[in-house]
């Protein structure tokens, strides 16, 4: 560094004074830094203010919302809503894999029948079987009817069937063995409600577009079932708890991997 | 200039839902933030800072302090959505910033009295742009915010001495590109080299 450098050289001191915009600055061996900085400084000028309707109509619109003026106490609500929304989440996932790997297994007849009865949801029903009404039940869409044996004709008839003793009597037929299978398993409840999936009562025909019905049912409409448990669908689970029923064939690993 | 009184208690009725209040504030205070946002966003410097003022509208109730208080606030804003924009192009835009620009329409003689026309204005803050980034904001925060060295470290998340470094060194930097060979202070108004000769001694 010569000597006219070390002259020249702003100090501290000096860019102090500019940054402050003392007007002493200006005249301290730095015209045009100060200059530049006074004329980056300068007054705004009309077109700087073209975002001013957006601004007015956003102090407009924060006015009339309530919320604005608390807005930090909502955040860490919300903050901590979120917490839990997905501390509630991962425990209905992780509950979700453990029921529909059960209900897998239940439904590929590996657990034994006491585990089989004390599903999940199970015991608020009196039905032996492990699918309570209300309950979504992993028999196949019943859009499948349309295709070869005319499924809404079998529940006609099995619906005809006299009472429940004769019905039940009925499932053993082969006549009705297709819409056992549909079904799932050769049980009364869960034929009848199967069928009332394929045919709502009095339809003369089935749904395979599933439609809405003449009468007018919509708790018995795929899909549309309220008490339905999503979560134990197959179709949506199918993939993910691949691991669990291959863990249960004694029936005693399935409570000490649980708890 | 509106006094800083003034927008002391503008801010305050702002705050209380006045809009002519808050027209008066951004007046005041959005010539020097979309300045500040286009040193960090260049050209998008308007569309960022109309989120901003989305954001300071919506949050205005929940701020508290002066003018002084709400152009370190607004600054920090303004910051944040410019961050977010960087980050979703993940470069900072190249402005360019030649220094004979500026140097053809700053003459050596003037000084920070004189009017200074509208293009200076920008050639000026393109000129800052240029520096390192954290020497512009740094510049830009304290010359053009009129923050202090605390509040723009506030801003920017940095002690107060490390913002007076980096704004020191934007300014010895700009000196250096300005005023390469200008004598000391009392022989300045007579012999002034040229600009394009001060430029041919930068390069």
């Amino acid at each position: 560094m010569n000597s006219f450098e070390r002259r020249n050289r702003m100090d501290r001191d000096t860019a102090e004074q500019l940054l402050s915009g003392d007007p002493a600055a200006s005249g301290a061996g730095h015209p045009r830094v100060a200059g530049l900085l006074a004329a980056a400084g300068a007054p705004g000028r009309p077109s700087d203010l073209a975002g001013e309707p957006a601004a007015m109509a956003a102090f407009a619109a924060a006015r009339l919302s309530p919320s604005s003026p608390n807005r930090r106490p909502s955040m860490i609500k919300l903050t901590l809503a979120k917490l839990l929304t997905v501390k509630a989440a991962v425990i209905a996932g992780v509950a979700c894999a453990g029921v529909s790997g059960v209900a897998l297994a239940a439904n590929a007849g590996v657990l034994p029948a006491p585990i089989a009865s004390h599903l999940p949801g199970g015991h608020a029903s009196k039905a032996p079987h492990p699918f309570p009404s209300g309950s979504a039940l992993p028999f196949p869409s019943p859009s499948g009817s349309a295709a070869g044996v005319d499924i809404a004709a079998l529940c006609r008839e099995f619906a005809g069937r006299g009472d429940e003793a004769h019905r039940v009597k009925a499932l053993k037929e082969d006549h009705f063995g297709e819409l056992v299978r549909r079904a799932g398993k050769p049980d009364r409840d869960r034929v009848e409600q199967f069928c009332a999936k394929v045919k709502p009562s009095g339809s003369p025909s089935a749904r395979p577009d599933g439609s809405v019905p003449p009468s007018g049912q919509p708790g018995d409409l795929p899909g549309n079932r309220p008490s339905g448990q999503p979560s134990a669908r197959p179709d949506e689970h199918a993939g993910r708890p691949s691991g669990q029923p291959s863990s249960f064939p004694s029936g005693s690993a399935a409570p000490t991997q649980r708890s | 200039m509106v006094p800083p009184e003034d927008l002391d208690a503008a801010v305050s009725a702002a705050q209380s839902g006045d809009e002519e209040a808050f027209r008066r504030v951004y007046r005041a205070q959005q010539p020097a933030l979309l300045r500040y946002l286009r040193v960090l966003v260049g050209d998008d410097a308007e569309d960022v800072a109309s989120e901003a003022w989305l954001q300071i509208a919506r949050d205005l109730g929940g701020f508290a302090g002066d003018w002084d208080g709400f152009r370190g606030w607004t600054a920090t804003v303004a910051r944040h959505r410019a961050m977010d924009s960087l980050r979703a192009q993940r470069r900072r835009p190249q402005i360019s910033a030649p220094v004979e620009h500026f140097l053809d329409l700053v003459a050596p003689e003037q000084t920070a009295d004189q009017a200074l026309d509208l293009v200076a204005t920008d050639a000026a803050v393109a000129l800052i742009a240029s520096l390192p980034r954290d020497q512009a904001e740094a510049v830009m925060l304290r010359a053009v915010l009129g923050l202090d060295a605390k509040s723009a470290g506030k801003v920017l998340g940095k002690r107060a001495g490390a913002v007076r470094t980096a704004a020191y060194r934007g300014l010895r930097r700009l000196a250096q590109q300005l005023e390469p060979d200008d004598p000391p202070a009392g022989q300045a108004n007579g012999v002034t080299p040229s600009p394009a000769a001060a430029l041919k001694e930068v390069r």
